[in-house]
């Protein structure tokens, strides 16, 4: 019998030679990321120090392994720390030494004696015809592999677009039959965490908030209201601009180099649900908006498939029409625009019929 | 080879009043009506704090500096600052990297990462103990 106790979150630091106030300054790290109030980090942090490290299996199918790239990429908590402490990684096909049959043994056996307690991550869409016969590994399609994981999972966590709504290989005409995971495992605990890639620190703390208070609040499309819980237009700098009618109308106009609103060239901001207005990007340098480039909305589902990415929302091809997927932000702010946006819509409306197309990037 | 580093990005400071620094001093306020009635630590996250420069300049200067200065080495150097009213602490953490990692205010008798845990007071009397046994036996030679 085995009688061994996995070390605690805690004793994994311990063992890397950090001191337990190297693991509450993480831990205080963490919750000042996750905008927990001070009583709940205190909390996290004795959850993490008592508690087994947890076995996480992450399987890559349908994907460009720019979710990875991204959160190789995290700067709070850093991944390596992540990995090494916090969780014990069984399986990851590209960050794991092993390979082949050995690799796909280990994960078999890191299921079996974690079985019903692993956290899962899938990066990448599922295809669904001919028996998943479109993307197979080690001989077994994705399809397989992820219903016989999720089956022992205590929450399957869908990293990216592609995972949490199927994303570009879904995208009309969706060739491959691809599907999310939600479609093919939503009786399990899903936790969508959406973005092309996503935020890395959101990958990240969505997974040490799991391990340490269990499956967070979440949106309508099952992703993490602290992460998702406002639009990328009612926490953007340039807002101001928007409110006062105030737009860019190409790519070089003065309105551009002025840093107005760039919802007449396609911004997506209104409707996309994600932090990168607040957390940004590359240890919160700067986010698209910011570098003069409108949302193109990854975080939502479909965004592949609405219509241009240079298209004004009020043009009416994003999620079906006008209002139907706006923000309640966004249509108000149309009201005190004054008709900023209706005059976008018009002049939409002429390119269109002239012939021309919408304005390019530069 | 450039890095992402050697990109020159200048930040402008927005250099408005915007009253953040009223509301956290009341904040601290009622935390040490708390910490004498009750007890209770609180901390102030100031990363989540919407703070203009103007704001900090004027924060700082309002809680000042007090006698006591820590750092600790750990995942990275970290500084503990005491304010000119006792009971009122900055704290400063910083990665491995250098990279500010959390930026707090805290009210307590002594910062809850400073003192010793009872766990780790454990085992210094067991490793104290086999220091013992080792010097008395001329192990320190």
């Amino acid at each position: 019998m085995n009688t061994q106790r996995d070390p605690t979150v805690l004793e994994s630091f311990q063992q890397q030679g950090l001191s337990r106030r190297a693991f509450l300054k993480f831990c205080a790290a963490t919750a000042s990321l996750l905008a927990l109030p001070a009583a709940r980090a205190a909390e996290l942090a004795e959850k993490l120090a008592g508690m087994p490290r947890p076995t996480v299996i992450y399987l890559s199918f349908q994907e460009c392994t720019g979710c990875l790239e991204s959160l190789t990429r995290s700067f709070q908590p850093t991944l390596e720390s992540l990995i090494f402490n916090t969780i014990s990684l069984a399986y990851n096909d590209t960050l794991q030494a092993a390979a082949g049959e050995a690799a796909e043994a280990a994960r078999e056996d890191a299921m079996r004696k974690a079985w019903g307690k692993y956290v899962l991550i899938v990066d990448g869409a599922i295809p669904r015809p001919e028996d998943g016969a479109y993307c197979v590994i080690g001989g077994r399609s994705a399809l397989d592999l992820l219903r016989h994981a999720a089956e022992g999972a205590a929450a399957v966590v869908a990293v990216g677009t592609c995972a949490a709504f199927g994303g570009i290989p879904y995208a009309a005409p969706n060739p491959t039959g691809a599907a999310s995971v939600q479609d093919l495992v939503g009786d399990r605990p899903v936790i969508n965490i959406s973005g092309c890639p996503p935020i890395p620190e959101v990958i990240t703390g969505t997974i040490v908030y799991f391990l340490g208070f269990g499956v967070p609040e979440l949106d309508a499309q099952r992703r993490p209201t602290m992460f998702y819980g406002t639009t990328i237009h009612d926490r953007c700098y340039r807002r101001p601009f928007y409110d006062k009618g105030l737009f860019a109308r190409s790519f070089d106009d003065e309105g551009a180099r002025n840093g107005w609103c760039l919802y007449e060239l396609g911004c997506k901001g209104p409707v996309t649900y994600n932090s990168c207005a607040t957390m940004k990007w590359n240890d919160g340098t700067s986010f698209p908006i910011q570098s003069g480039h409108g949302c193109l909305g990854c975080s939502e589902p479909n965004f592949w498939d609405g219509g241009g990415f240079y298209r004004p929302l009020s043009s009416g091809l994003w999620h079906g029409g006008i209002g139907e997927g706006l923000g309640v932000a966004a249509v108000a702010g149309v009201a005190i625009g004054g008709a900023a946006a209706v005059a976008a819509r018009q002049r939409q409306k002429r390119t269109t019929e002239a012939g021309k197309k919408p304005p390019e990037a530069p | 080879m450039r890095t992402l580093e050697s990109i020159p990005i200048v930040v402008e400071p927005c250099a408005a009043a915007t009253g953040m620094v009223t509301a956290i001093l009341r904040e601290l306020e009622a935390a040490l009506h708390a910490l004498l009635d009750h007890g209770t630590r609180h901390v102030i996250d100031l990363s989540a704090m919407p703070l203009s420069a103007r704001d900090r300049q004027a924060l700082e200067r309002t809680l000042g500096e007090g006698e006591l200065r820590m750092d600790l080495q750990a995942l990275g150097h970290s500084r503990i600052r005491e304010s000119s009213l006792p009971g009122i602490w900055w704290l400063r953490h910083e990665g491995p990297d250098g990279r500010l990692l959390a930026e707090h205010i805290e009210v307590a008798t002594v910062p809850a990462i400073v003192a010793a845990h009872a766990d780790d007071l454990a085992t210094t009397r067991i490793r104290l103990a086999a220091l013992i046994e080792q010097v008395s036996r001329g192990g320190d030679a």
